[in-house]
């Protein structure tokens, strides 16, 4: 290779491609890797993973890893509700806040939340007992009210952050900021995928609309792109393009993908250390195995009448999430290691007809919900699937527009409640509370960072183990956070 | 320097470009979408081709496909950084996308016309138009031989489709996706 580009000039990669051979190639590829990845490795080349920062790999790829222990969770389904659903009106009956409703309330938020002064408000829905937990599930959730028997809700669940979009990659990505993995990028790096033809990680957002920091909610961060989420389409065709939309011979087709791939190669020898494109040749891969495997996948005209019905597919307002739902199902049957749904916007965000707005988001999923939970557990999937149902943060017990039928509530980011189901989680408990008018977690809190470590360790990850060195600070899911696993909740 | 992947408008714009079939019209309302039964979203032409993405409607619902795909911003409410993504979608849409195949067919016809029928002329005048450099000693060896396996491919007019299939492959590679 000249040490000139096709100019005559002299460019920096040139330079340093060319001094890169011989007796300082491989000293030289060892510090310039050292440098790209922020820890000087010693002079001596690289042959295996061990002497790589903590977590760098020489090739990262998708096939499956073992844990750190025996699993009970094989794939994770994440419900995600964006909005930050209101936990008194769904999960967290208060009769104190009933009896005190309309009465002056003033709270001092701290750090995670502002101070609010207003009129408390009651939760318009009316609450029962259900199962033989006697779990207690609002009137919005009839489909979840007959799975209580399956769910551990955690009702003492607490954030850091009041906003949306900070509490958002809080609980994604265990930061209140931007740029760092999500949970499923940290799932899938430590773990892969079971099926090579399908992707590991798979979002299955809202046609309507994306949520809220749209697709930061599932990028990899500062790990490598292949551990990123892949978006599939609910609507119309889930994968455009699976199959070539003109006509031409497969030889030829197979032809053009070779050239891309010997091209490619060329590309990336005078690009070392690009994982851009290793990824990109990854995605090119994984486009030629998804041919195989994603139309069958993703089709659910394929599932009898009865299970469509179940789900709410073919009727309103249930289609959208119920395909979701049911897509979920059938991607993790076939091995595939973490898809998150999204709704659109955020529908739980009901800082003003809390009424109105909590029954259309409810009816939009509860009975999708529902049919995934007794679908999981009808194919015997439930016990290795751990399905996630939550939002952001919860709701105030203080009216933000107390004027009915228009009455909402803000954000409360100090309690909320989340239900997990399946995947060694222990059927039919409630863990923790909340104070007698659901503002503020007090008994047996579980931090953001609990909750994460928590999802590692069912899936059989050390959440302390789970490292990528970046510029010498071990970076993990849970970030410089203590976390303890709440273990009231494992079975 | 790390290298830097197209963003949705510019990849469009230059596969437009490419083709002899950017409409450089500028000002003036947006040029609308058509929609698909199977959620296919693409931008409807002008006689003279297609307008810069820059001219596209927006609507929410409604993002052309190959910019969705490719990580065009969504603008609810707005955008503080633009993500760069690396999905196996990305690769389907370029590979098998009808459109982006018959853009290629075009921008083949234009090497024809300027660099003549010489395989490695072609070849050149490929890459000069769509990576701005010529091609080094590996991807001149590496095209000429790929160009030669399509010509016995493809019959009749095979030499013609030989060069649209290699055309279709080098838009659908890294070193025309990624600037260097």
């Amino acid at each position: 290779m000249s040490l000139h580009d096709t100019d005559g000039k002299t460019t920096r990669r040139g330079f340093f491609n060319r001094i890169s051979d011989g007796i300082y190639g491989a000293a030289l590829a060892t510090l310039l890797s050292g440098d790209v990845y922020g820890s000087l490795s010693p002079l001596m080349a690289t042959e295996t993973d061990a002497d790589l920062p903590e977590g760098h790999r020489r090739v990262y790829a998708l096939k499956p890893r073992s844990p750190h222990f025996p699993p009970k969770a094989k794939a994770v389904i994440h419900l995600y509700m964006n909005g930050g659903p209101s936990h008194v009106d769904l999960f967290d009956p208060k009769s104190t806040l009933d009896r005190h409703s309309g009465e002056t309330y003033e709270t001092a938020g701290g750090e995670a939340d502002v101070d609010h002064t207003g009129k408390l408000l009651r939760s318009p829905f009316t609450f029962k007992q259900h199962g033989k937990s006697g779990i207690w599930v609002s009137e919005l959730m009839p489909g979840l009210s007959e799975h209580v028997d399956d769910i551990a809700l955690i009702r003492s669940m607490y954030t850091v952050h009041f906003n949306h979009e900070q509490a958002l990659f809080m609980i994604h990505s265990g930061r209140p900021v931007p740029g760092r993995p999500s949970m499923g990028s940290w799932v899938v790096f430590g773990l892969g995928n079971e099926n090579q033809n399908l992707p590991a990680y798979v979002v299955l957002d809202d046609p309507l609309g994306l949520p809220i920091n749209a697709t930061w909610n599932w990028q990899n961060g500062f790990l490598p792109p292949l551990y990123q989420g892949t978006r599939l389409r609910s609507s119309g065709s889930p994968i455009l393009d699976l199959q070539a939309d003109f006509e031409k011979p497969a030889s030829v087709i197979s032809a053009e993908r070779d050239l891309i791939s010997q091209l490619d190669r060329i590309h990336k020898r005078k690009h070392p250390n690009e994982l851009q494109l290793d990824a990109r040749i990854a995605s090119y891969e994984l486009a030629a195995r998804l041919q195989v495997e994603a139309s069958d996948a993703l089709d659910v005209a394929e599932e009898s009448a009865a299970t469509r019905e179940m789900y709410g597919i073919g009727q309103e307002p249930t289609d959208s999430y119920g395909r979701r739902c049911l897509m979920a199902r059938r991607l993790v049957e076939r091995g595939v290691r973490f898809v998150q749904l999204y709704i659109n916007g955020q529908i739980w965000d009901n800082h003003s007809s809390l009424e109105s707005g909590m029954r259309d988001a409810s009816q939009r999923t509860d009975k999708p919900i529902a049919a995934l939970l007794s679908d999981l557990k009808q194919r015997g999937l439930l016990d290795t699937t751990l399905v996630i149902w939550g939002g952001e943060f919860g709701r105030s017990p203080i009216a933000q527009t107390d004027a009915s039928p228009t009455a909402g509530r803000d954000h409360n980011p100090k309690g909320f409640s989340l239900w997990m189901a399946g995947g060694g989680v222990k059927p039919g408990i409630v863990h923790g509370e909340t104070d007698d008018i659901g503002y503020e977690a007090v008994e047996n809190k579980v931090s953001v960072t609990d909750w994460h470590a928590t999802i590692l360790h069912l899936l059989g990850l050390d959440y302390q183990k789970l490292v990528f060195d970046q510029s010498g600070l071990k970076e993990k899911l849970t970030s410089v956070f203590e976390a303890r696993i709440v273990k009231e909740i494992l079975a | 320097m790390p290298l830097k992947r197209m963003d949705a408008e510019l990849l469009s714009d230059s596969l437009l470009m490419l083709s002899g079939k950017l409409d450089e019209t500028r000002y003036g309302p947006p040029e609308p979408v058509e929609v698909r039964d199977d959620g296919m979203v693409t931008p409807i032409s002008t006689e003279k081709g297609w307008r810069r993405s820059i001219y596209v409607a927006e609507r929410r619902t409604e993002t052309p496909t190959l910019l969705e795909s490719f990580d065009l911003p969504p603008m609810s409410p707005n955008c503080l950084e633009r993500n760069t993504s690396t999905v196996a979608i990305q690769a389907l849409h370029l590979l098998n996308n009808s459109m982006v195949e018959k853009l290629a067919e075009l921008f083949a016809e234009r090497v024809r016309k300027e660099a003549g029928d010489q395989p490695e002329r072609q070849i050149a005048r490929a890459y000069w138009l769509a990576l701005g450099r010529a091609p080094d000693e590996d991807e001149k060896a590496t095209s000429l031989q790929a160009l030669s396996r399509f010509r016995q491919m493809e019959k009749p007019q095979h030499e013609q489709k030989a060069l649209a299939s290699f055309c279709h492959a080098l838009v659908n590679s890294a070193a025309f996706l990624y600037i260097d």
